[in-house]
């Protein structure tokens, strides 16, 4: 079942044209790959579909109902999205516990025992009162993923989330989302340069480039089957 | 070789510079704290009278502070978050008020608001001489510290740290929740710098006659002659002002939840209602108007523009403020650099100390030290005014240059000093070239605070040597309206100088910067 | 972008060193005077006695703000290493602060000789010339000529309640006015005069260029103040009118200009000149002549319609001493009273 569809939106910035009548369609929990050089729009997409960022025109529909067209428009803490970002961004002026009875009281939940089980979960029960400056990447990453989980949002968007991160934390993030995808049921847009991340994760993946795509499919078949040059020099080839 | 002479340089550098501040800054003022400072005074501080006029200047500092956040912050979040009409006008000249030195401001007040009835017959029953009309031209004065360090904080702030918070609640729990406390500390260090200007302001409280701290002292000083009171009566001011810059360090460690880094700087545009739009111009109209349309529209007028006769009648004090006003300018941002450089935040209550000390005490401690046959050449040459300027402004040039010294990363300087360079080299190739906007920033600073400076020049100042606000000063003795005003425009000209010729050049030089 | 960055490392070099050249500080023949008087007369003055003697004369004036005691502190700080020959200062109580201090140095000038007695020091410290007077200054279309004040008592009538202003009476010619009225008609009087003055209602203001100006606008009936700050108004043409106070009674308060050497200055020599230069009869006719409507001292000195004879002139009977005696104790009273 198509969960999040996209059609024909288009945004600028000025003169400059960030994204031309794009369109797509991401079924429910399936986890989608957008891969492209920076520039190409593919962050702007993700904020188009957050609410954070407003298009020109189209269409925006999650779950059935339209989120964004010429005569609506939901606002971002309405549609139940989440974000997960390069580096985390984190909150510096609170507390890993903060961080999460944050989110939860947006949800209007003021459950203690919900705050003690999420810290449970990713085993930040000890790092319960420290501060993001405190945390190491991989701590930081952990309490990244509460907030999500203290959201339970029904589109997880991220951006470039593992850029900055080794090997190993990058592998465990992998291991998280797809954890994630099974718990909350969630399905995921996930926007990169680096098609290593998306391999082992993404069902599908969009190629974007200036604003368009060029090619999409399920990923092995992009993978193995590159349309043109631009497209293989992503995937290395 | 090379690495040993590094360190030995920046050592002595490091130690150089120690040196001059103290010297400059320290010395004078603990001169005048030993010798004058008498521990038999101190129960006079039991007086009625005193203690009144104590809590009515910390009133007066804290209202002053309270209505400049009620103006600063609100103007900040226009400027930074919304897509105000005239927005980049705006944004340029909310500055202006700052340039206006308050005391002109009060003056240009008192003739519009009927005292002379020369220029508006409008016999407004506005009694200004209170406590309330120096609050409130203080705060439309000094505003602008408010504003300017809530936009630096809004400008860089890290905007994916809204945007998750902004999928989660509206537009106005992010700015409560989020925004507001990552920029506390920058609202709370612009309060600091308000409520100490504000105390230690003496021109407009005694021209409105408004008794607090600051007039009590210099009855002192010059009504009754009596050094070793004005000392001791300083001393709860100095004392105040001190807690308070150790209260800023211990409570903010001097941290900042803003860092320069490459991440989301995107333009805020949050937009408005017509309405919105309508009553947000209108509220930023008001306080241009008043803070700055009013006083120089009244200064204009007084003037009947005699600028010409103002010039030829004052252009010797005019060129020497200006030429000693940039050669303190100079020294300061000189020691200041360094100073800035080898002694970060931490030391902030060193570094400021001088602000705490009044302008009259400042003056008699540097004659009192530096008036010895062995340092007559500073003493009776103009360089004492010049050091006058140091020891007063000091601080507030440093202070400026410690943010663009906090973005420089350290992994900078290292790989430069690991590659072989030596200290010299590093300063010369690295450090002034990445500094340069600091650098000009401080010097800004640095000559608007000395042109016009008044109390402690003129108890410095050698025989033959007067400044443009001296000139002032003493022509508002006569009725002589005309050339004040026609004066005081010419200072503010003055002033607004060098900050319109940087904003122009700015774009050129942080481009190069960044490069 | 390179020319405008060399331009302005030019112009600031240029700047460093401009001001030396202005400073020659040579050892020219020369004297160094602190003026307490208004720049805008003493300084024709001055140039005109560099010009007949050669002597460059070195200027430092104060201003109203610090009502003229930035130079008393300054002479009083510099006293172990005076930087200053001679004190022009416009009235006598802060000269007197300085005798005490032992700034000053005796020298009895020729030209003090026909200076009447109360107008110097015995000791040849100092001697006056070009005097001031304490004078109640009214407005002509608010004030009609039969309701006309002639007396400080006036001030203290209900009929002018909260319309009349006296400038701060801690600082300036105000301060001696003060101290005089308590020497004279000692302290328990004088406290009863103030704090009638108080009760009412008397506006206080910074300065007595402040009072004229408030009783030019009307702001203020009745004012007191100098007479050279009232003279600025009468040669405009202002409707106001001033009036020597109690000239029935205790006579008005007449303040001379003081003029006096430095202990131990750099150019005592020069200093003396420019002392018996200042003592002259031609300066006292000068200043007679200026806005300033200074009062001549000595007999027989020219002067224009408006300023009066020193002789016809009653002064209350107080010496500078007595007076100066008097200065701290009202002082302290007034601060109390009225500063709160």
């Amino acid at each position: 079942m198509t969960f999040l569809r996209i059609r024909n939106v288009e945004k600028s910035f000025g003169r400059k044209k960030a994204i031309s009548e794009l369109s797509l369609e991401v079924e429910q929990n399936e986890i989608i790959g957008v891969l492209g050089p920076s520039g190409c729009g593919k962050t702007t997409l993700l904020r188009i579909i957050a609410g954070l960022e407003v298009p020109d025109r189209g269409e925006i529909i999650i779950n059935g109902s339209t989120v964004y067209s010429k005569r609506t428009f939901i606002t971002p803490e309405k549609r139940n999205v989440g974000m997960v970002f390069q580096d985390f961004a984190l909150w510096p002026h609170m507390t890993v516990r903060e961080h999460i009875g944050f989110v939860l009281e947006s949800r209007k939940i003021k459950k203690d025992e919900k705050i003690s089980e999420i810290l449970r979960l990713l085993y930040l029960g000890s790092l319960a009162g420290s501060y993001p400056e405190q945390l190491s990447g991989g701590e930081k990453q952990r309490v990244a993923i509460a907030r999500v989980l203290a959201q339970e949002p029904r589109i997880l968007l991220l951006d470039e989330p593992a850029s900055n991160l080794d090997q190993i934390l990058k592998r465990e993030f992998k291991d998280e989302l797809l954890r994630l995808r099974e718990v909350l049921k969630v399905t995921v847009v996930y926007v990169t340069h680096n098609y290593l991340e998306l391999l082992g994760l993404a069902d599908k993946i969009t190629v974007m480039k200036d604003g368009r795509i060029i090619q999409e499919g399920k990923t092995d078949e992009v993978y193995e089957n590159p349309g043109n040059g631009f497209v293989a020099s992503l995937f290395n080839k | 070789m090379s690495l040993r002479f590094h360190a030995d340089l920046r050592l002595l550098l490091k130690i150089l510079t120690l040196f001059l501040f103290i010297v400059v800054a320290i010395v004078p003022l603990l001169c005048i704290l030993s010798s004058d400072f008498s521990l038999e005074l101190i129960p006079t501080f039991l007086d009625e009278r005193l203690l009144f006029i104590f809590l009515r200047t910390i009133l007066l500092g804290v209202s002053t502070v309270a209505m400049s956040l009620l103006i600063g912050v609100p103007l900040a979040f226009l400027l930074e978050y919304t897509v105000l009409p005239f927005r980049s006008f705006l944004e340029k000249v909310y500055i202006l008020p700052l340039l206006i030195p308050p005391y002109i401001s009060a003056i240009a007040w008192l003739e519009f608001l009927g005292k002379k009835g020369d220029i508006t017959n409008l016999n407004l029953p506005l009694d200004i001489y209170n406590l309330p009309s120096a609050i409130v031209i203080l705060s439309l004065s000094f505003f602008p510290i408010v504003t300017l360090l809530t936009s630096f904080a809004l400008k860089n702030i890290d905007s994916r740290l809204e945007d998750a918070a902004r999928l989660l609640y509206p537009q106005k729990e992010v700015i409560r929740r989020i925004t507001l406390p990552l920029i506390m500390p920058h609202i709370i260090i612009s309060s600091v710098f308000v409520f100490v200007f504000s105390i230690s302001e003496l021109g407009v409280p005694a021209l409105l006659m408004v008794n607090v701290f600051t007039p009590e002292i210099f009855a002192q000083f010059s009504a009754f002659f009596d050094t070793s009171k004005a000392v001791t009566l300083s001393l709860p001011l100095i004392i105040l002002i001190f807690i308070i810059i150790l209260l800023n360090r211990s409570f903010l460690g001097g941290k900042s939840f803003i860092t320069i880094s490459s991440f989301s700087k995107r333009k805020k545009s949050i937009e408005l209602s017509r309405t919105q739009s309508l009553v947000a111009l209108s509220f930023a109209s008001l306080i241009l108007v008043l803070s700055v349309g009013i006083p120089i529209s009244v200064l204009l007028i007084e003037s009947r523009l005699q600028f010409s006769i103002a010039l030829s009648e004052a252009y010797t004090p005019l060129l020497n403020t200006i030429k000693m006003a940039s050669m303190g300018a100079t020294l300061m941002v000189a020691i200041g650099f360094f100073l800035a450089y080898f002694y970060r935040s931490r030391f902030d209550p060193i570094i400021l100390f001088p602000i705490a000390i009044p302008s009259m005490m400042a003056g008699i401690g540097l004659i009192k030290f530096f008036n010895i046959e062995f340092l007559s050449f500073i003493y009776n040459s103009f360089l004492i005014v010049i050091v006058g300027y140091a020891t007063r402004f000091l601080p507030f040039v440093t202070k400026t240059l410690h943010p663009f010294f906090e973005q420089i990363h350290p992994s900078i300087e290292e790989s430069a000093l690991l590659s072989g360079a030596s200290f010299w080299r590093i300063l010369h190739r690295i450090l002034f070239p990445l500094m340069k906007p600091g650098i000009i920033s401080a010097w800004i600073v640095g000559f608007i605070l000395s042109v016009h400076e008044l109390s402690t020049t003129i108890l410095v100042s050698p025989a033959g040597l007067q400044t443009l606000p001296i000139r002032i000063y003493s022509l508002m003795h006569y009725g002589a309206p005309e050339m004040v005003s026609s004066l005081s425009l010419i200072l503010i000209a003055v002033i607004i100088a060098p900050v319109i010729l940087f904003l122009l050049i700015k774009k050129s030089l942080f481009r190069a910067v960044t490069a | 972008m390179v020319y405008v960055k060399r331009l302005l490392i030019l112009l600031l070099l240029f700047s460093l060193l401009m001001p030396a050249c202005i400073d020659s500080g040579g050892k020219s023949d020369e004297v160094v005077v602190y003026v307490a008087h208004d720049q805008d007369y003493s300084e024709p003055i001055l140039r005109a006695f560099e010009e007949e003697t050669g002597i460059r004369v070195k200027t430092l004036y104060d201003t109203e703000a610090t009502k003229t005691t930035g130079l008393v502190n300054k002479l009083i700080a510099e006293k172990n290493r005076p930087q200053a020959d001679v004190f022009w200062n416009n009235e006598v109580s802060r000269t007197i602060v300085l005798k005490n201090n032992g700034i000053l140095e005796t020298y009895c000038s020729p030209n003090a000789a026909d200076v009447p007695a109360i107008y110097k020091d015995p000791e040849c410290y100092w001697t006056g010339f070009g005097a001031r007077a304490r004078i109640i200054l009214y407005n002509l279309d608010l004030v009609s000529r039969e309701d006309a004040p002639d007396s400080l008592m006036d001030l203290t009538d209900p009929k002018w309640e909260g319309k009349t202003c006296i400038a701060n009476p801690l600082f300036g010619s105000t301060a001696s006015h003060v101290a005089s009225l308590f020497a004279y008609w000692g302290d328990d009087e004088a406290i009863q005069y103030f704090t009638g003055l108080k009760e009412n209602n008397i506006m206080i203001v910074e300065s007595n260029g402040m009072v004229r100006d408030l009783v030019v606008s009307g702001e203020c009936y009745i004012g007191l103040t100098d007479t050279d700050d009232a003279n600025d108004a009468l040669v405009e043409n202002k409707p106001v009118a001033m009036v020597f106070p109690d000239q029935d009674g205790m006579g008005t308060l007449v303040f001379p200009n003081s003029v006096m050497l430095i202990k131990n200055g750099p150019n005592p020599e020069n200093g003396k000149k420019l002392v018996d230069y200042l003592l002259s009869r031609d300066v006292e006719r000068e200043l007679a002549y200026t806005k300033a409507m200074q009062i001549p001292l000595k007999p027989g000195v020219e002067r224009p319609e408006n300023v009066p004879d020193v002789d016809e002139l009653k002064n209350i009977p107080v010496t500078p001493e007595e007076l100066y005696n008097k200065l701290n104790v009202s002082q302290v009273f007034v601060q109390e009273l009225f500063i709160r």
